[in-house]
């Protein structure tokens, strides 16, 4: 495996994570996570709150520290190497549950500034990128409004837009819809599906399972830090095989 | 789904909003404002009246005393006196000396009843001065003061004695007689045709006759003097007026203070224009006229031009004004904050840092020269770099660029003139003759514009170096959060004063020998440090009002640390803290005035060292502390309303 060139085999895992234990102080979270990425491939990730689904996709763009085993993305070892850090993030773009806009910049300013000091792009290109995926999330005319005049759902689809404007490879959602009023969870998922559709590697952390149902190629439950069972959506959800898995299930889809 | 059936009644066709009715009347309107807001229970029906009524005699007690009644006339604090004595005179005043006398010699049931009375009125007038600044004047008090002496008659004849006094004034004004100085004007009407020696002999027979009649005759004589003496018997300004420009300049030669005029109006356009960036286009170029006039007005007047100087003088600020005025914010932004520490320097003492820091060689002024040209040359060839890039030439810019560039060099890197008898060459005669001269750099500065000095070095200074502090405070590496932490808790566990009682004393110690560095520079450096502890506790604050979130956000896409800070953490954590900033700073503001403790002149020690202590200006405390109050408000009022000024032009939504 070559990690100067990166790996534009389409074959190839976008992600490959091998062997990877993350402890916080003396709590393991993360135990022995292997998991593999393939491109394209839709992933959602479920689990019981505290079981360790925000912390590894937060491994995977190096907001978190693992400590051992390897994460590759797109080539790339990551490592505690700044450069290489640099480098990932460039290409995984993330979506928090509190969206994290910057509400002292404009919405045109959230999606341009990265492009602009990171990508080096020209102000002007970088305008025009930003326009064309405010279009894609349906909101181009709040584009010169403040964050805090927008409506949750609107702020979450502008940080769709602020991380797709990076032109990233991979995109990881942490519990996107969670802190969405009811009304609002529909229109952010809307814009993830049409993400899905175009062919975006995606990793969903997401209690949504119709979302999981229509999208997701692969469905993966962690408990207790471990990734306790994967699986295709339709058998995931019909012949779960673990007890911990059904158990979830059960607690789930009562409603 | 399940909703709908619920409320069935309130949905479909059927539903009609029901109709927004007025609010009650009483709830609206101004009676019910003033009702709500001024009369809302038993606790405002009391402290409302009250409170108006402490307000309204304290305010026109101020109003009297520092405008109506205030002089600006003479060259001394005589006339002012003079007005103090006049009144003295005043029927009210003599008619209670006249009751008390009258009081006394009546036939109490015993001593101790007459000394009840006496004791009652004493206190009353010294509560009413002093806790409500109103009722008891200075005169009053002596009434009280007197009687509680039991010695009516004495006063009396002190009043007699007064004629003869004010006489001597007039006489004294008179001899000494300046254009300046004149006797006020109302006082000349209405001494004219007195014959004040006359009126004090015939007061003193009627004290001696014991008889009010008789001198209340003898006093109303002089009704229109006295009543002159009342209508100016308030704040004497005079000090203010003759002593001006100490208070401004400190003890800056007086044929050099052009010098200090033209970089005040400097720091004046530079600051104006970048405080409110947004200005018209007009408003702009006013402000630069004015300015540029200003500017020239100085120059004229401190060199003395005639002919083609004299309209350079004018001319060029005017270009120079009109063509800043038009950049960008950024670029004014630019050349400000490098251009205008320089220029400020160079006009007030002609070299910068390498002239305090008296060196006999001069190779540590070359090392600074070369690093400030490294600087400017690497910005200067960003600069051309961009212009060539986007194919625009910005012929101002580089004009400016290179002005400044010379400027470092002819401040840093020429060779200095020695005024010995040598031969000195054709350049260094042209150099020497462009060069201002020097000033020396230790005790002469005072005044506000030590105050001034110290202050903005304060601000600018402490502003960043609080960012740095506050960030290596938070920092991973423990090095240098150790460092940071050291440092704050250590200044800010350490009274100001004690910094510069160190800076004079310890510095020196670790400097090499033959090397000093000059008070004001000591203090400006103690007080930056100090300043900056307490700024990057406020920084820090507000860094900590921020959500982790803000540089998750930042770092998934990719900004660097350097990239966060400046963007996201910064702009962000500034804002939440510009309450506490203003805080500090005006904090810093007042802190200078400690500089007079290790005898430096600001502008109280102007006040309280300098001018206060000499004869002629003897007795007017109480005007000299209102003026250097009321400046130190003033300025202090600007800077906490343009805070609030920056606050609603920064807000962004509701958020935070
Ligand atoms: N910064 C941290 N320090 C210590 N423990 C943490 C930290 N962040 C998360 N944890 C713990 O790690 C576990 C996994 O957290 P997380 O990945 O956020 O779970 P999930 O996203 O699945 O709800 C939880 O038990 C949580 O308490
Ligand atoms: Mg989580």
């Amino acid at each position: 495996m070559s990690s100067e060139a990166p790996a534009l085999n389409d074959q190839e895992p976008i992600i490959t994570i091998n062997g990877m234990n993350k402890w916080y102080g003396n709590f393991h979270v993360l135990k022995d996570i292997n998991l593999s990425v393939a491109r394209q491939e839709k992933i959602v990730i479920a689990g019981p709150s505290g079981s360790g689904k925000s912390t590894l996709i937060r491994c995977i763009n190096a907001l978190e520290e693992h400590q051992e085993g390897s994460i590759i993305v797109d080539g790339v070892q990551l490592t505690d190497n700044l450069k290489n850090i640099e480098a990932i993030r460039k290409e995984v773009g993330m979506v928090f549950q509190s969206f994290n806009l910057f509400p002292h910049l404009t919405v045109l300013e959230n999606c341009t500034l990265a492009p602009i000091w990171v990508r080096k792009m020209p102000k002007k290109e970088a305008e025009e990128v930003a326009m064309h995926y405010l279009g894609k999330v349906r909101i181009p005319e709040q584009a010169h409004k403040f964050p805090g005049q927008l409506s949750g759902g609107q702020q979450q689809r502008v940080a769709i837009a602020r991380s797709l404007c990076m032109r990233p490879r991979v995109m990881l959602f942490d519990e996107p819809t969670s802190a969405l009023d009811p009304e609002m969870i529909k229109e952010v998922l809307d814009t993830m599906i049409d993400l899905a559709n175009e062919g975006m590697t995606m990793l969903v952390v997401t209690h949504e399972m119709g979302f999981a149902r229509q999208v997701a190629d692969r469905v993966i439950f962690m408990d207790a830090g471990e990734i306790v069972e994967q699986n295709n959506p339709e058998d995931f959800f019909h012949h779960p095989q673990n007890e911990r898995t059904k158990e979830f299930l059960s607690q789930i889809l009562r409603d | 789904m399940a909703n709908q059936d619920l409320n069935t009644e309130n949905t479909g066709a059927n539903f009609k909003p029901t109709p927004a009715r007025d609010a009650p009347l009483n709830e609206i309107g101004w009676v019910a404002t003033i009702k709500r807001n001024l009369f809302a229970g038993p606790i405002s029906w009391v402290a409302t009246p009250v409170l108006a009524f402490i307000i309204v005699s304290v305010l026109t007690h101020v109003l009297s005393w520092g405008f109506l009644k205030a002089t600006n006339h003479g060259a001394s604090n005589r006339t002012c006196h003079l007005a103090e004595r006049t009144s003295l005179l005043a029927k009210g005043d003599i008619a209670n000396l006249v009751a008390g006398k009258l009081l006394l010699s009546k036939s109490y049931q015993s001593q101790d009843e007459r000394l009840f009375w006496v004791d009652r009125q004493t206190h009353w007038s010294r509560f009413a001065a002093s806790t409500l600044g109103f009722g008891a004047s200075y005169d009053e008090l002596m009434t009280a003061d007197i009687l509680a002496d039991r010695d009516v008659s004495r006063a009396l004849s002190q009043r007699a004695d007064i004629l003869s006094t004010i006489q001597k004034d007039i006489d004294f004004i008179e001899r000494n007689a300046d254009p300046e100085a004149v006797v006020h004007p109302g006082l000349a009407k209405a001494v004219e045709g007195l014959d004040l020696l006359a009126g004090a002999a015939a007061l003193k027979a009627a004290v001696a006759a014991m008889d009010p009649a008789a001198f209340e005759a003898a006093r109303s004589k002089f009704d229109a003097m006295i009543h002159w003496g009342e209508a100016h018997n308030g704040a004497c300004w005079t000090v203010v007026k003759r002593r001006w420009q100490q208070f401004l300049y400190g003890f800056y030669p007086a044929d050099q203070v052009w010098r200090v005029a033209v970089t005040g109006l400097l720091l004046l356009m530079g600051g104006l224009s970048l405080l409110w960036p947004g200005r018209s286009q007009t408003s702009r170029s006013v402000t630069a006229g004015a300015v540029a006039l200003g500017m020239g007005f100085a120059i004229q007047s401190g060199a003395a031009l005639s002919g083609f100087g004299l309209v350079l003088a004018y001319i060029i600020p005017l270009i120079l004004a009109l063509l800043y005025e038009n950049l960008s914010t950024g670029r004014r932004g630019l050349i400000f904050f490098l251009g205008f520490p320089f220029a400020a320097t160079w006009l007030l003492i002609r070299f910068s840092l390498p002239q305090a820091i008296t060196l006999v060689s001069s190779p540590a002024e070359w090392i600074l020269g070369l690093l400030v040209l490294a600087i400017w040359g690497l910005v200067f060839w960003q600069s051309l770099k961009t212009q060539s890039a986007s194919k625009t030439f910005k012929p101002l810019t580089n004009a400016i660029y290179l002005i400044l560039g010379a400027l470092t060099f002819y401040i840093f890197l020429t060779v200095r003139v020695e005024p010995s008898g040598d031969e000195l060459s054709a350049l260094q005669n042209l150099l020497g003759s462009l060069r201002l001269s020097d000033v020396e750099v230790d005790n002469i500065w005072g005044g506000l514009l030590a105050t001034a000095v110290t202050g903005l070095t304060g601000i600018a200074v402490s502003l960043p170096l609080g960012v740095v502090l506050a960030l290596g405070r938070r920092s991973d590496l423990p090095i240098v959060s150790t460092f940071s932490t050291g440092f704050i808790e250590f200044v800010r566990g350490v009274p100001l004063i004690t910094i510069l009682f160190m800076a004079s004393v310890l510095l020196p110690l670790f400097l090499p020998e033959g090397v000093t560095i000059n008070k004001l520079l000591r203090a400006l450096v103690g007080v930056s440090l100090f300043a900056s502890a307490y700024m990057a506790e406020v920084i820090r604050g507000g860094l900590q009002g921020l959500s982790k979130g803000q540089t998750e956000g930042a770092d998934s896409l990719g900004l660097s640390f350097w990239q966060t800070q400046r963007f996201i953490i910064l702009p962000q954590a500034l804002k939440i803290s510009i309450p506490g900033i203003v805080n500090t700073f005006i904090g810093l503001y007042k802190d200078t005035t400690l500089l007079s403790i290790i005898g430096i002149f600001d502008l109280l020690g102007v006040g309280s060292r300098s001018v206060l202590p000499s004869l002629e200006w003897a007795r007017l405390e109480a005007e000299v502390y209102a003026f250097i109050a009321l400046f130190f408000f003033l300025s202090c009022f600007f800077m906490s309303r343009y805070s609030q000024h920056l606050e609603r032009r920064l807000a962004t939504g509701h958020d935070h």
